[in-house]
């Protein structure tokens, strides 16, 4: 008696199946003329497969909607990072191009001697400050735009160590830069402000 | 004899009828005529008529009165459009539909949540097929020969995945 019920119950999951398949088949316009025929007499006369009709286009429908949804999402992830990168290294590149330009102009002999030591000093400490809001930018701009830090393709950035913080360290030309600035006097890192 | 006034339905209860099986006749007309402006048509044809001898209609059979009579308005707007065959050869579902599609209530975003988390557990070359199908509007006949597999493959791999997506969909 069991057996007979369960195997009713199968052969009407079976039915199900078979009817949700073919009204499937039927809305994606995959039936033939003949096969479409038969299939609306049968939507002529037939509530669940109307019905089954009905559902096949809502999942349809609700699976194009997530689809989309997801099409959204990841273009514009990947245009995020890919338009993070070139920021950073044009940052990096206006910071380094600071850096030599202050290191190769011989300062001493574009300005009066008098003022030589007093503007010396100004620029070395406007310029070292600009170096070091540069860079501050360039790791605030990094850090919040990016989902996943790729390490190996920026300078200076830690390895991913799965402690689960991904710090960027500031770079070594960085100190370089900062050390010829001041002469060497000053070999603190640059305050972030 | 219906509980209703015997030469008139109460229009109340016909606001209320179309208010329970508005979405579900609806993805039936899109489905039977696959354009969403003739299912709206064909939608109003068949409440004008319920209105009209509703009063006919035992409670208990309304829904399936309502469905046939949309059926025999979606084909008699078929006919008279004489789009025939062209018709059912598309698909039930466009891009630019679901577009028109997103103001729709904001029920919808739970549905659309839980098809998308649905999506992400099918295997790999099911959701691949479904893609094509669904979102590139490829036929299963194109599908096969891009992924260089037989039809019935084709075909096994999205019936086996609407199948999951109707289990996951949550109503059914």
């Amino acid at each position: 008696m069991v057996d007979v019920e369960n195997r009713g119950v199968l052969m009407q999951d079976k039915n199900h199946s078979e009817l949700e398949w073919l009204a499937f088949q039927y809305i994606s316009g995959e039936m033939s003329a003949v096969e479409a025929e038969l299939f609306e007499g049968r939507l002529a006369e037939d509530q669940r497969a109307r019905e089954a009709v009905a559902r096949a286009v809502e999942v349809a429908q609700v699976s194009l909607m997530a689809m989309e949804h997801v099409a959204a999402i990841e273009p514009a992830r990947q245009t995020k990072r890919t338009r993070s990168r070139p920021l950073v290294w044009t940052l990096c590149g206006v910071a380094a191009s600071v850096a030599v330009a202050i290191m190769v102009v011989p300062w001493s002999k574009v300005l009066p001697k008098h003022q030589d030591n007093l503007v010396h000093n100004a620029v070395v400490g406007l310029e070292t400050r600009d170096l070091a809001i540069v860079w501050a930018t360039a790791r605030t701009d990094l850090a919040a735009e990016l989902a996943v830090a790729d390490d190996e393709s920026l300078p200076g950035n830690a390895a991913h160590d799965g402690s689960g913080t991904d710090e960027i360290e500031t770079p070594s030309w960085m100190f370089i830069a900062v050390a010829g600035l001041t002469g060497g006097r000053d070999r603190q890192k640059p305050v972030v402000e | 004899m219906s509980a209703d006034d015997a030469t008139r339905i109460d229009p109340a209860v016909v606001a209320a009828l179309f208010l329970e099986h508005e979405d579900e006749l609806r993805g039936f007309l899109v489905g039977v005529l696959r354009d969403r402006q003739a299912a709206s048509d064909a939608l109003q044809s068949t409440f004008a008529k319920m209105i009209e001898r509703g009063h006919e209609v035992r409670q208990e059979s309304r829904k399936a009165w309502l469905f046939r009579v949309a059926f025999n308005e979606a084909m008699l707007l078929r006919r008279k459009s004489s789009t025939g065959e062209r018709v059912l050869r598309r698909a039930a579902w466009t891009r630019r539909d679901v577009e028109s599609a997103s103001d729709e209530p904001l029920i919808r975003y739970e549905e659309v949540e839980q098809v998308r988390a649905a999506l992400q557990e099918l295997p790999a070359e099911q959701q691949q097929v479904v893609r094509m199908r669904i979102y590139e509007e490829k036929t299963f006949a194109v599908i096969a020969a891009e992924l260089n597999i037989p039809l019935g493959t084709a075909l096994a791999r999205m019936r086996s995945a609407l199948e999951k997506l109707r289990r996951k969909f949550g109503r059914r």
